[in-house]
């Protein structure tokens, strides 16, 4: 059986020095679900996920998961910044391989999938230096992945990716939508394509619009 | 009323003050070998008394700091740490004052000493880690390194104590007995610069609380 | 099966270890610089002939130091550089994991370099050891490296959130190392001349001192890494 889960955000705010960052925040999202994110520069969005993904503390309001403050275990929450947050040294293998044992994952078949839907098996071996930003940031996709999260945070995942690579983000968008609560910043909602999500747009910090889009 | 209370501590040292040096240098007798030099003494311990107190205020208020994250008690471990510098940089210097003539040296390595010199180190680092603008992340670590340097003050005071055992020196600052008007006026010069230290605190606090407005003020004015 | 605290600091070790075989250059460059320290003093200190047996372990430490606030200053700072540092907070849920993952490593880079660097200093001095004991020699290594490691590990995670940290991470170092400095030169110099009794005190205060400062930065580190 799917379980649903929650994420119930009420009147976040945010404050850095004397300067409001998020002002009275609210929204709803559950599995099932896909929430965009959306706003010019500098209207928050990154610092909203990293208040969501518990790297930020918040100064007021309540991020509620499943109806409990901070519910949800950082470990069941995926993270994919426009920064890759890969190891250079490492070969791509040994990369996806720290994460996941990180995560308690420790099966060889969940790797060769991931990297094969990442297109990523062919390299395995070579370390992530050398790699190309699109193909760094497809091996950060299954680095969140290998750790099954319950919440998934993209922060402009799109960004270096090619035609190819951004088919495959939004398929993978698609295929968690019946278990992981997914949250999308970006300022390209056109890059969703086909894919049915509530937007929510941010203007200085306060939500301008919360709007459906698709069918 | 805020402003009554200012005054009436400035007043009160302006009185203070000149009374402390009056008991210094009239009431307390000239020592008898070491003679007018000795009178450095009063400055110097009452100096490394206040810098010792004000490491424990930079402590205490770094812990209430991580707990409320309020920009007063940061300032408050701030300005304690600068005035707690000046006071210990006034008793480095008043020691070989003293020391030149009766130990015929500047400097040995005595563990109040050695003490001393150490926490002027870590008032010096600390300051240096709390310059630079207030952010959230320099704020917050200056108060965990107020708190470890605390910690380190008695490891310090111990080693060097044994350190000195192990290697001992032919002079030492043992047996300086004091007669009842020389330990009077110790006290009172104590005292005085006590109130004197808790008179320029909350005035260092007012300074660095406008410095943030200003701060803040120009950071809005360029948003 | 969700990793404990322990399977994680070791998974985090281990990757570190290897990410550092794998590059090396921190490791050797660490090794050269030690190497150079230990040149400088033999040659500098052969001029002024002293009794090299009491002289070797004060020059000795304080190479060690030297070498540590360049060996020091990756752990943390090298997950800042590749953007990993988040997905290691996320991953690894307690940060206490973190600071003991990284302590382990920046330990064991001390250990390294001490191992080459000891014999060579040994040997440059031309140190008698007549009555060397090696037990508590190989003890004061150990017990100050630990110090210094647990130190630097702490001081790393601060400096590397704030600008200006590589000079900001020795000038913080220096005043807290100073009792475990006095220590550990006193109980090497025990250990080269063989007057074992005398210095057991300061085993005592080094062990005193790893102790606290390794327990205090792990109540502080959630602090130290918030967010």
């Amino acid at each position: 059986m799917v379980t649903t889960d929650t994420l119930d955000v009420k009147k976040l705010h945010k404050q850095i020095g004397a300067k409001w960052i998020l002002k009275d925040i609210s929204f709803e999202t559950a599995t099932g679900d896909l929430l965009v994110i959306t706003g010019s520069n500098g209207t928050g969005k990154t610092t909203l996920l990293r208040i969501l993904a518990g790297l930020l503390p918040k100064t007021g309001g309540q991020v509620l998961y499943n109806g409990a403050e901070y519910g949800l275990e950082r470990g069941a929450i995926g993270y994919v910044s426009h920064k890759p947050m890969l190891y250079e040294t490492l070969s791509v293998c040994d990369n996806l391989r720290f994460f996941g044992r990180l995560y308690g994952i420790n099966s060889k078949v969940t790797e060769e999938e991931l990297l094969r839907m990442v297109d990523l098996w062919p390299y395995r071996y070579e370390p992530v230096s050398i790699l190309s930003r699109g193909m760094q940031q497809r091996l950060a996709l299954a680095r969140v992945l290998i750790a099954q999260p319950r919440m998934i945070l993209y922060d402009e995942p799109f960004t270096s990716l090619d035609q190819e690579g951004q088919g495959l983000l939004r398929a993978i968008l698609e295929e968690n939508r019946p278990r992981t609560i997914q949250l999308v910043v970006t300022h390209e909602p056109g890059l969703l394509g086909e894919l049915s999500y509530t937007e929510l747009r941010l203007k200085d910090g306060q939500v301008e619009q919360g709007e459906f889009h698709g069918t | 009323m805020k402003l009554g209370r200012w005054q009436l501590l400035f007043w009160t040292l302006v009185v203070l003050v000149p009374s402390n040096l009056y008991v210094i240098f009239y009431y307390a007798p000239v020592e008898r070998t070491m003679g007018i030099v000795q009178k450095v003494f009063y400055f110097h311990v009452a100096a490394a008394w206040i810098g010792l107190l004000a490491f424990c205020v930079v402590c205490g208020a770094s812990i209430a700091y991580l707990w409320t994250r309020s920009d007063r008690v940061n300032h408050l471990a701030l300005a304690s740490a600068e005035i707690g510098t000046v006071f210990i940089s006034g008793t480095l210097l008043t020691g070989p004052l003293w020391a030149y003539p009766i130990w015929n040296t500047w400097w040995t390595w005595d563990p109040r000493l050695t003490t001393t010199l150490v926490l002027w180190f870590m008032y010096v680092a600390y300051m240096v880690l709390q310059s630079g603008g207030e952010t959230e992340a320099r704020k917050r670590l200056s108060a965990i390194y107020g708190i470890i340097a605390f910690v380190n003050v008695p490891l310090v005071f111990f080693s060097a104590r044994w350190w000195r055992s192990i290697h001992p020196v032919v002079v030492t600052s043992e047996g300086i007995g004091l007669d009842g008007k020389m330990k009077a006026a110790m006290f009172v010069s104590l005292a005085v610069f006590s109130v004197l230290y808790t008179y320029l605190v909350p005035l260092r606090m007012k300074s660095l609380a406008l410095r943030s407005k200003v701060r803040q003020l120009k950071a809005d004015l360029l948003n | 099966m969700a990793p404990n605290f322990w399977n994680k600091v070791f998974l985090i070790f281990k990757k570190d270890l290897k990410d550092e075989i794998r590059t090396l250059s921190h490791l050797l460059g660490t090794l050269v610089f030690g190497l150079m320290l230990v040149f400088t003093f033999s040659y500098a200190l052969q001029l002024a002939d002293l009794e090299t047996s009491r002289v070797f372990s004060a020059a000795l430490w304080v190479s060690i130091y030297f070498s540590a606030s360049l060996a020091l200053q990756r752990a943390f700072a090298k997950e800042v550089e590749s953007g990993t540092l988040e997905a290691l907070l996320m991953g690894s849920g307690d940060r206490g994991v973190l600071f003991v993952a990284k302590f382990l490593y920046s330990l064991s880079l001390l250990l390294i370099v001490e191992l080459v660097v000891v014999p060579l200093m040994w040997v440059f001095m031309g140190v008698t050891g007549h009555n060397l004991h090696l037990g508590l020699l190989v003890a004061s290594l150990f017990l100050g490296s630990w110090g210094l490691a647990a130190i630097g590990t702490m001081l790393n995670g601060m400096t590397t959130q704030l600008p200006g940290s590589r000079l900001l991470f020795p000038l913080l170092m220096f005043p807290l190392l100073i009792p475990l400095l006095m220590g550990a030169v006193l109980t090497s110099q025990g250990a080269v001349l063989g007057e074992t009794q005398s210095v057991m005190g300061w085993v005592y205060l080094l062990l005193a001192f790893d102790l606290i400062f390794t327990v205090v930065p792990l109540l502080l580190f959630d602090y130290v890494l918030e967010g």
